[in-house]
């Protein structure tokens, strides 16, 4: 694979800018998508947020100064993307974030592209009524398996602070389950 | 009593403070998720990766492409900066003791105007990005203060549970 700082650097470059965008692209495709699924739920708007994050972090490299990793630089914009896609979205409908993606929790059997069983579609419902830090946490931390010091970098917070909605978002998930 | 020697006896082993929030911590995230199912249950549709890349790429060279089609107004804009300039000159000969417009001469009309006749394709999220926060405040937004007990009312009204507040300060002072 390629080195991260050459990647950064021929993305930066107008001549070797669409071979690495490409590469980019590539590399980051499937890890960013389903990133972006777990948070807005359905196919068709995780594609819309996917394709948009890649283009806003193609006409923003040049801001990228390596501060922090490429790729959580890239899992912060695609969060606040399908973030405010959501707002967007449920703004459009007359609805709040929440409630929106609550419905659209409860409408995953109806989902072509949903086969999950019935504690799959439980567990779906108990994290898309979580408090969105939590949701985010719960997400990046169960199904991503990433480190508490990756996503305190991705969502610019304290690592104590992350684990400590973790342990609430379990919490809450464990009383929905239980609830009926 | 006198006798009584203050020590209790109670040792702890060596270095137990040190890093003891730490390992509090250790304990939250030792919650037993092996119940759930490890998978969501998404699926995508056949083949949905493969050429995404090429997707995007047009996209972007569609962006590129609009840049160009403003190409043709360059000479206007050209000739229009080469006007400005000499009436600019010709104002500063003339009126030398005049002082330099600033902001703040501006018209907050033509300010508006200027926002709303140019296309600056400005989502509320990318405003929000270059907006700086820590300069901004509430009243900035609102053409009425609010009352500080409006604002606990409509905490009450509207927030089930308290706790999530409570856990959002803690984190901010972490």
């Amino acid at each position: 694979m390629i080195a991260e700082e050459t990647l950064v650097r021929e993305l930066k470059q107008k001549e070797t800018q669409a071979k690495a965008f490409e590469v980019l692209i590539n590399t980051y495709k499937e890890r960013l998508y389903w990133h972006i699924r777990r948070i807005v739920l359905d196919h068709d708007d995780a594609d819309d947020v996917l394709q948009n994050t890649f283009i806003k972090v193609f006409r923003n490299i040049d801001k990228f100064k390596g501060d922090s990793k490429l790729y959580s630089w890239m899992y912060r914009i695609g969060t606040n993307e399908a973030l405010s896609f959501l707002k967007s979205k449920s703004r459009k409908l007359g609805v709040s974030s929440d409630e929106l993606i609550e419905r659209k929790a409860d409408n995953l059997q109806a989902d072509v592209y949903f086969e999950g069983d019935a504690i799959q579609l439980k567990l779906q419902q108990a994290i898309a009524r979580l408090p969105e830090k939590q949701k985010l946490v719960f997400n990046m931390k169960y199904y991503e398996e990433m480190k508490y010091e990756e996503i305190a970098e991705i969502l610019d917070t304290s690592v104590g602070g992350l684990k400590a909605s973790y342990h609430l978002a379990t919490k809450k998930i464990e009383a929905f389950l239980k609830s009926d | 009593m006198k006798e009584i020697p203050k020590k209790n006896g109670f040792t702890t082993p060596p270095g137990y403070f040190e890093g003891l929030s730490e390992r509090v911590l250790n304990k939250l995230e030792e919650k037993d998720t092996s119940a759930l199912p490890s998978k969501e249950g998404f699926k995508i549709p056949e083949g949905y990766f493969d050429g995404l890349e090429e997707k995007i790429q047009d996209k972007t060279l569609q962006r590129e492409t609009k840049v160009f089609t403003l190409k043709p107004f360059r000479p206007f804009l050209y000739a229009a900066a080469a006007i400005a300039v000499l009436v600019v000159l010709i104002i500063g000969l003339e009126k030398n003791n005049t002082s330099t417009p600033t902001f703040d001469d501006l018209a907050q009309a033509e300010i508006t105007q200027y926002i709303e006749s140019r296309d600056l394709e400005l989502s509320s999220y990318e405003l929000a990005e270059v907006l700086p926060v820590s300069e901004l405040e509430i009243g900035d937004f609102m053409e009425s203060s609010v009352d500080q007990d409006e604002i606990l009312d409509y905490l009450e009204d509207s927030i089930d549970d308290l706790d999530e507040l409570n856990i959002e300060t803690h984190e901010e002072y972490q």
